[in-house]
């Protein structure tokens, strides 16, 4: 949190100075406003994810989906929006009221926090801490008490049983995704997220040495972590799906088994609430693989394209906004999102293609299979980093 | 420290910590754990400790409590249930314990003033007089490695078989049949 509260002295007093200080520096103001905007884009992402899980299935199940409300039915979403609004809030007699309401608060707040310590782009991002991925961790681990707690608070029989399957689940799945995401950690020596990207350009011998290639060299997607670590990111993808209680782990609300489980109880915005926690958390998910195995913001050399026009621009305009500097950030924040799209596109075609585990199958790949074969996954890396690095 | 960061912190660890021990209904305990847990990271943040302020979350508040509540979920445990404080020998045993944790505090803040180089406490400066090195009170990851797998490793390694000793036992206590 240094360089959050650590303001950098402007070079020059007045607004120019301070307006440079807003989209170019890395102060609090700027931050203030990188965390106004993650804050704005996130609900607006996952109604447009709400839109695209609807179509999507409706393309892989041979139907049309929402088609009525504007072109495509894009704005099905604000429809439904609009619903939740206005229902009635019905809170049922038999629930336990304190943490029957805290629980739809405790679903989207960690993920939101979780985002703070995402880098977007090389100067786009709202914490940059010494702790990295263990302080998303620990944001993000906070998320099933929503889960656990509203099914226990509904006071009924399937919300109860819900609850239970998440607290399970996530614990013995939270293991296996740190495991796995510890040989990118052992690779890159720092649990900073943005070393781990700028590690990620570095060449494909684990910083060896080796020469960077031209810029548009598209071996260059070789030095991504996913081609260091290719079991690793399989884990970390499959408990990823089971933390964020997609498809095919979605236990917790599995609507043949459980009605609908731990939300069972909730209406209107309440409900809501635990829908825009659920693909929120997707996003964060989504992001931390592509900082970790995907190369973040980089795209083989393509995000040093406008590099000598940022310094050029910053010599000829002292003392002036440096749009250049402005335009790299939102040439790395659209890098860097086209990718999280893709994953997010990948999470919807998954969950309207696999069936859904058993409980005990759920429980068994998890501590028999991920669990033994992340920590194997590890002894490899430890040992392979030891050859490269001449240990 | 931050004195607001002090006071936040400390008063939800300690506000959460006395509302745990009072709470008649389970859960709301551990949820105010929970809260004592997340006080007692700030305080660490606070203390530029931020390795150990995220372990304290991630393992405590995100792990642990989450078994916690597996169980009194499985359980299915009632007030009614819980209220044994009519035991004498309980309620005894408790005072006994806490007035004994009590002194130990109270011997250490009033008594140990050569352990804190006797200038009120544990400050970077005082430290640094005391030992000639600064390097410990830094609280990065790169530190805290470098002291548990360099310094420290036989201690640490000893730690962990003992946690594996423990693991081992409860396995053989809820398995009869291995």
């Amino acid at each position: 949190m240094h360089t959050l509260l650590a303001a950098t002295a402007a070079d020059s007093e007045g607004f120019f100075a301070w307006l440079n200080a807003l989209f170019v520096e890395q102060t609090w103001p700027r931050a203030l406003l990188i965390v106004i905007v993650v804050g704005l884009t996130v609900p607006g992402l996952v109604s447009a994810l709400v839109w695209a899980e609807r179509r999507g299935s409706a393309l892989i199940q041979d139907r049309l989906g929402p088609n009525r409300c504007g072109p495509f039915g894009m704005f099905q979403s604000f429809a439904d929006l609009a619903k939740f609004l206005f229902k009635e809030d019905v809170i049922p007699g038999h629930v336990n009221k304190p943490i029957y309401l805290l629980a739809p608060a405790i679903a989207v707040i960690p993920p939101l926090v979780a985002l703070a310590f995402v880098p977007f782009g090389a100067n786009v991002f709202i914490a940059d801490v010494d702790t990295g991925i263990l302080a998303a961790f620990a944001v993000t681990s906070l998320h099933v008490y929503a889960i656990s707690l509203g099914g226990w608070a509904s006071n009924s029989k399937f919300p109860l049983l819900g609850g239970v399957r998440a607290s399970a689940q996530m614990i013995s799945y939270e293991i296996a995704l740190g495991l796995s995401a510890l040989g990118v950690f052992i690779i890159v020596g720092d649990l900073r997220l943005i070393s781990v990207v700028e590690m990620q350009t570095d060449g494909w011998m684990i910083g060896a040495g080796e020469t960077l290639r031209s810029a548009g060299d598209w071996t260059r997607l070789f030095d991504w972590n996913i081609f260091k670590q290719p079991l690793g990111a399989l884990i970390f993808m499959i408990a990823g799906f089971a933390e964020t209680n997609r498809h095919p782990f979605d236990m917790p609300e599995a609507e043949s088994e459980l009605a609908a489980g731990f939300h069972a109880e909730y209406s209107s915005m309440k409900f809501a609430l635990f829908f825009l926690g659920e693909y929120a958390a997707m996003v964060v998910f989504s992001s931390l693989f592509v900082v970790l195995y995907l190369g973040g913001w980089t795209l083989f050399g393509l995000e040093n394209v406008l590099s000598d026009w940022v310094t050029s621009y910053g010599a000829e305009n002292a003392g002036w906004i440096n749009w250049a500097s402005v335009a790299e950030g939102f040439l790395h924040v659209g890098i860097f999102f086209s990718k999280t799209l893709v994953l997010l596109l990948f999470f919807i075609w998954v969950r309207w293609t696999l069936p859904r585990f058993r409980y005990d199958q759920l429980m068994r790949l998890g501590w028999v299979r991920l669990l033994p074969l992340s920590l194997a996954w590890l002894v490899v890396t430890v040992i392979g980093v030891a050859i490269v690095r001449g240990l | 420290m931050d004195p607001w960061t002090f006071w936040l912190g400390g008063s939800l660890a300690l506000g959460g910590g006395l509302l745990t021990v009072t709470r008649k209904n389970a859960v709301a305990s551990v949820l105010w754990l929970i809260v004592a847990f997340l006080g007692m990271s700030t305080l660490f943040l606070g203390m530029d400790a931020g390795f150990i302020g995220v372990l304290q979350i991630l393992v405590y508040a995100g792990a642990i409590m989450i078994l916690f509540l597996f169980v009194i979920m499985l359980l299915n445990l009632t007030p009614s249930g819980l209220l044994r404080m009519d035991r004498p020998r309980g309620t005894t045993l408790g005072l006994a314990s806490a007035a004994a944790f009590i002194a130990l505090i109270v011997a250490i803040v009033t008594g140990g003033q050569q352990w804190t180089g006797g200038q009120g406490g544990g400050s970077e400066a005082a430290i640094l007089e005391r030992t000639g090195e600064a390097s410990m009170l830094e609280g990065s990851v790169l530190d805290i490695a470098d002291q548990l797998f360099n310094a420290h490793l036989l201690p640490f390694e000893a730690a962990s078989v003992l946690l594996l000793v423990a693991i081992v036992g409860a396995v053989a206590l809820t398995k009869r049949k291995l």
